[in-house]
């Protein structure tokens, strides 16, 4: 537009943009607050944007907390535990181990463990006592910020108050006489009912009057209703009469300048308040610390004192048996059903059972401390959260649906560009078709060819599987995924390849045929280069496909170690309880690179999704 | 007619090569079956046998060295520890393991070879397309199946399975074997007879033939991609919903039994059902109640945004962002800002209305009445599409000259007159092929109506794709939802057709 436009015109234009930017921003900045609230204040009424106290409490659990993966590192320890306990009593029975000192020890553990129990149980009061005084002191907060509002109120001019008073005064007295009216009808029409449920005498007349009861009973059900209505309102309005009543008392009993003071008091009051919350936050912080750190003791305790305690038992049942089999009594194994490591095909437990199994006590100790370590530090339990699985799963699919889609993508809309050959009319609005189909319609005939496929029975596939150390299964849902997904990113890439090679004139190409290059070679060599932004499109176009997708993953996939990021999410967003906090703080961590990339990208985008000719 | 003898050479070795591809496939499955079959049970058994002979002699070594060091009696204590038990009868089943992936090891090789040699046989088919490629390919292909037989054999014969590979398998392949050689040796020697002929065809090709090959070969891994993963469960698609397919008769489906065919009874039931035209109802309120929200909303915006003016850059974006965010998340934040006591919407309807009744709590049951649970997937859906309709009417409007809107000034139109006279008209043909799509996408939108309603209010709220799903996927009835899913496609083939007959969209296909 040459010529500016009014300033009035460009202030509604402005407005209305900036209304619908709200609009548009909203639900994904409430997220963001609830997502930095902390847990048990997820819900609240406030509408705002701004988090009160905000914390990362709901990322860290998100991110170290929650580890699904079916409790390695807790086997790991009873491993280890029971290697000891076995190394205790074959060194017990060879003798080197008095039975006094085990029995020593037992007691020497328990103590400890008890110490820490209790200290850990203390330190839990305090953080409650702490946090409970914190909702006091927000409620007192609150009511004193009430109290400065009517001071406020009571600064301003009496005749005002007073209009207001009586204007609420009339609405509450016309509530009430309705509320009577209403009240002394129900009661009329209460009795008639009685009276007509006396009168019945033959059958003729039963129907008649069953059907005036009916109606009688929806006139009070009716009146009862409005009647509920009525006393909210005048509640409502009670209240505020008294309000203002104790408003004008104390226009009347002190000065304005009184009233001024006492504001001032109430504020400085609420600052006090608001510096004691502050430390009672830090001092909270600090003994959640502790805390972790006792848990963290009382469990290395707490191992400690099972594996002696178990060793001791097996002692005493082994001279149990002995004295049986003395007696000639017959004995068939008892004493080790306990001791038996459990090795479920599990590969990993057995490679640590080899490693672990030479080693003396004081070594095994040592292996302990170093997994607790391990344990506690923040990247070994990033790795085991259940959120970098599901994110590792989802980036493994969407991965190879994006290089898949793209090579496919790349020559065939290149065919489609450049050539005129029988079937290309036909073959473009096939891919155009595609996006009609309902998403069940390919979906549910590939579930049902793909569950009568299972590549376990395949098993040379299982056999290179296998020296490729990959898991079969694993392979299997991944793959049947993929799949899926490639055909519904596959129609829409071969026509935004094909809009990208449109924009690219075809002399390039016939001149480089003349100097001698293969239809080929001039595919390669002069065009790929030049549409490399087409295919970073493509590609985000396919990963969005996979990344993105909920409805065919929660058919293929049952198993919780296959579940990919938005099942998982939803999983986390159940039917009758919803973990609000760490299911906004993981949404926002899917969302963030989704995001950024689409943010990046969106330019070229569009040009795509016109659909290549139609543009031009 | 050379070139027609020529191109019979070509599609027949084509045919060739994918027959003994076929024919590998099945001697691997055939492998598998005797593997499952007779061996693993077997060889156990024998393994198991060792390991206690084994066993007993390692019992006899324990009790002595326990006799030296132990204090206690243990001339009647005839048990090792059972967890030396189970370490010993894994490393004898691991062992187990080992034998058999080496006694595979050969065969396993040579197929991984073939199919290696396949892949770059289909590359180099499409590079060069030369009949001799594809005469050394099947060459070296037979040469390679003959290895592959003979290390089969070996393997079957360490085995101890040798009756039945005889009886069942080898006479088949070895006539395949004898077929193959023939047909191999007949194309050899109607090359070396034509060669000359092929030659000077060759020379006197034109290069526009040759690109029309090219074309084809360029187009051809897509196609097979999607004749295998679109057209076939397509077409299968059919066949499903002719049968009566469910829970009860899906688990003798997947072991291989035939579907049993049951004639129209699924559409006869769909259509007979009043259900079925409740959803469809609802499904056209909610396409087209969704769609003009999103047009009108969006070429409103772009029109709004479509001039030189202060913070474009950062209103664009932000204007973007309900497109940005995936799907799925949208609707479940959307779900949690409905929630009746603590959702966004109810809590701020209620400061609305507090202006006018103070005393009233909005409490609107959003996700438990199908009404407006109903309404609720409509604002939802609203939000998320907006912004692909604002950035395509956005690049529709920046295509249009601003020579027209400065004559129309000239002319003195109002703006309202540009609008309706230069920008909708010149919008129409960007606008109808996104318009058609987006109507099938709302159509075909799973997302936001089955995540908003989670599983509940099945059959009140569900629009037709949500109701096929769940009745595919939560009540088991796979023919019913088949013959569902043919009839929603149906429905959008006509709906699309006749739009794009009516809009003349079929010229934007060159």
């Amino acid at each position: 537009m040459a010529i500016r436009e009014k300033l009035s015109k460009r202030l509604i234009i402005h407005a209305i943009i900036i209304f619908s930017c709200i609009l548009s921003l909203y639900p994904i900045l409430r997220v963001m607050t609830i997502s930095l609230r902390p847990g048990d204040r997820a819900f609240s009424d406030s509408l705002s944007v701004v988090p009160e106290n905000p914390t990362l409490e709901a990322y860290k659990e998100i991110l170290f907390r929650k580890g699904y993966k079916g409790g390695e590192a807790r086997k790991e320890h009873s491993l280890l535990r029971r290697i000891k306990t076995q190394k205790i009593y074959e060194n017990a029975v060879d003798g080197k181990i008095a039975k006094s000192t085990i029995e020593e020890n037992i007691e020497k553990f328990n103590t400890k463990q008890n110490y820490h129990e209790k200290e850990l149980e203390k330190m839990e009061i305090k953080y409650r006592k702490i946090k409970d005084e914190n909702s006091e002191l927000e409620s007192k907060i609150k009511a004193n910020e009430e109290k400065i509002r009517e001071y406020k109120l009571a600064k301003k001019n009496k005749a005002g108050i007073i209009k207001k008073k009586e204007k609420v005064e009339t609405i509450a007295a016309k509530e009430n006489s309705k509320h009577k009216k209403l009240n002394t009808e129900k009661d009329e029409l209460q009795e008639k009912l009685s009276r007509m449920s006396g009168q019945i005498t033959s059958s003729q007349e039963l129907m008649k009057i069953e059907k005036d009861l009916n109606n009688l009973r929806t006139e009070i059900s009716n009146i009862s209703n409005e009647m509920k209505k009525i006393k909210n309102k005048r509640g409502y309005f009670q209240k505020e009469t008294k309000n203002y009543e104790e408003i004008l008392r104390l226009k009347e009993h002190k000065s304005i300048g009184d009233i001024e003071k006492e504001i001032s008091i109430l504020k400085n009051k609420n600052l006090n308040l608001k510096d004691n919350i502050v430390y009672n936050i830090r001092d909270m912080k600090k003994l959640g610390q502790r805390i972790v750190t006792e848990v963290e003791r009382k469990n290395l305790y707490e191992d400690e004192y099972l594996a002696w305690k178990y060793a001791l038992d097996g002692i005493l049942r082994y001279e149990d048996v002995q004295e049986k089999l003395e007696q000639g009594e017959e004995v068939s194994d008892p004493i080790i059903e306990d001791g038996i490591i459990n090795l479920k095909g599990n590969e990993l437990l057995r490679e640590k059972y080899e490693e672990y199994k030479n080693l003396n006590i004081a070594d095994v100790d040592e292996a302990m401390l170093e997994l607790s370590e391990k344990q506690s530090k923040n990247w070994y339990k990033f790795l085991n959260s259940s959120f970098w699985l599901w994110m590792v799963n989802s980036v493994v699919v969407a991965f190879f649906t994006v290089f898949l889609g793209v090579v496919f993508s790349l020559t065939a809309g290149y065919a489609f560009s450049r050539y005129n050959f029988w079937g290309k009319k036909f073959g473009l609005t096939f891919f155009l078709v595609t996006q009609m189909f309902p998403p069940v319609m390919l979906l549910l005939p590939m579930y049902l060819v793909m569950s009568r496929i299972s590549i376990g029975d395949i098993s040379w596939l299982v056999n290179i599987l296998n020296a490729l150390r990959i898991d079969h299964e694993k392979f299997e849902v991944f793959s049947k995924l993929i799949t899926i997904y490639i055909t519904t990113a596959l129609p829409v890439c071969v026509w935004q390849m094909k809009g990208y090679y449109d924009t690219i004139p075809y002399s390039l190409e016939e001149a480089a045929l003349i100097d001698g290059c293969s239809p080929f070679q001039a595919f390669y060599k002069i065009i790929l280069p030049l549409v490399k932004p087409g295919i970073v499109v493509t590609a985000l176009f396919s990963f969005m496909a996979a990344w993105t997708d909920f409805v065919v993953a929660n058919v293929m996939v049952q198993s919780e170690k296959y579940k990919t990021l938005p099942l998982g999410l939803q999983s986390m967003n159940g039917r009758f309880k919803v973990e609000w906090a760490n299911f906004s703080a993981s949404s926002i961590l899917v969302m963030i690179p989704a995001v950024i990339l689409f943010m990046y990208l969106s330019k070229f985008l569009v040009s795509g999704l016109t659909m290549g000719g139609v543009k031009e | 007619m050379n070139e027609l003898r020529q191109n019979i050479a070509k599609v027949s070795g084509v045919f060739f090569f994918i027959m003994f591809l076929m024919l590998f496939f099945e001697r691997v499955e055939f492998l598998g079956e005797l593997l499952d079959k007779n061996d693993t049970r077997n060889s156990l058994k024998k393994a198991i046998k060792k390991e206690k002979v084994f066993e007993e002699s390692e019992i006899k070594k324990d009790k002595d060295t326990y006799s030296k060091f132990s204090r206690f009696n243990l001339s009647n204590f005839t048990s090792v520890p059972k967890y030396k038990k189970e370490m010993l009868k894994f490393e004898t089943v691991k062992q187990y393991q080992e034998k058999e992936t080496k006694a595979m090891y050969k065969p396993n090789i040579i197929f991984s070879l073939i199919v290696f040699i396949a892949l770059l046989a289909t590359i180099l088919i499409v590079l060069y397309q030369r009949i001799s490629v594809v005469l050394i390919l099947n060459a070296l292909l037979t040469i390679v199946l003959i290895f592959y037989d003979i290390a089969l054999v070996s393997a079957i014969k360490k085995m101890g399975l040798e009756k039945t590979f005889y009886s069942s398998w080898g006479v088949a392949e070895s006539i395949q074997h004898i077929l193959n050689i023939m047909l191999y040796i007949y194309i050899g020697v109607f090359l070396l007879l034509n060669r000359k002929k092929i030659n000077k065809a060759k020379k006197g090709k034109s290069i526009k033939e040759n690109i029309y090959e090219f074309a084809y070969s360029m187009l051809a891994p897509a196609i097979i991609v999607v004749i295998i993963i679109i057209v076939y469960p397509f077409l299968y698609n059919f066949r499903i919903s002719f049968s009566s397919l469910n829970l009860k008769r899906f688990f003798s489906f997947i072991q291989g039994n035939k579907l049993s065919f049951n004639g129209v009874e699924n559409y006869v039931s769909i259509f007979s059902d009043g259900l079925f035209w409740r959803t469809l109802m609802r499904t056209v309120i909610w396409t087209f109640t969704n769609l003009i929200f999103h047009v009108i909303a969006g070429v409103f915006l772009a029109i709004m945004l479509n001039r030189k003016m202060n913070l474009r850059n950062i209103y664009q974006p932000i204007l973007i962002l309900p497109w940005a965010i995936p799907q799925f998340i949208a609707v479940l934040v959307w779900r949690g800002m409905f929630n009746t006591r603590y959702g966004a919407v109810n809590l701020f309807l209620t400061r609305v209305v507090k202006v006018f009744k103070p005393w009233y709590q909005v409490e609107i049951p959003w996700l438990t009445d199908p009404f407006w649970l109903f309404t609720g997937a409509i604002l939802t859906n609203i939000w998320l599409g907006i912004p692909f309709m604002m950035m395509i009417a956005l690049g529709g409007l920046q295509s249009i000259p601003e020579t027209y809107y400065e004559a129309a000034d000239i002319d003195g139109a109002s703006s309202w007159q540009k609008i309706c006279h230069i920008t909708i008209p010149q919008l129409k043909p960007v606008m109808t092929p996104a318009i058609i799509m987006g109507t099938v996408w709302t159509f075909n939108n799973l997302n936001v109506i089955y995540l908003l309603s989670n599983d509940t209010l099945t059959g009140k709220v569900d629009i037709l794709v949500t109701y096929v799903y769940k009745a595919a996927f939560n009540l088991y009835r796979y023919g019913y939802a088949a013959a569902f899913s043919a009839v929603i496609f149906a429905i959008l083939m006509i709906f699309s057709i006749i739009m794009i007959k009516v809009s003349k969209v079929e010229e934007g296909v060159r």
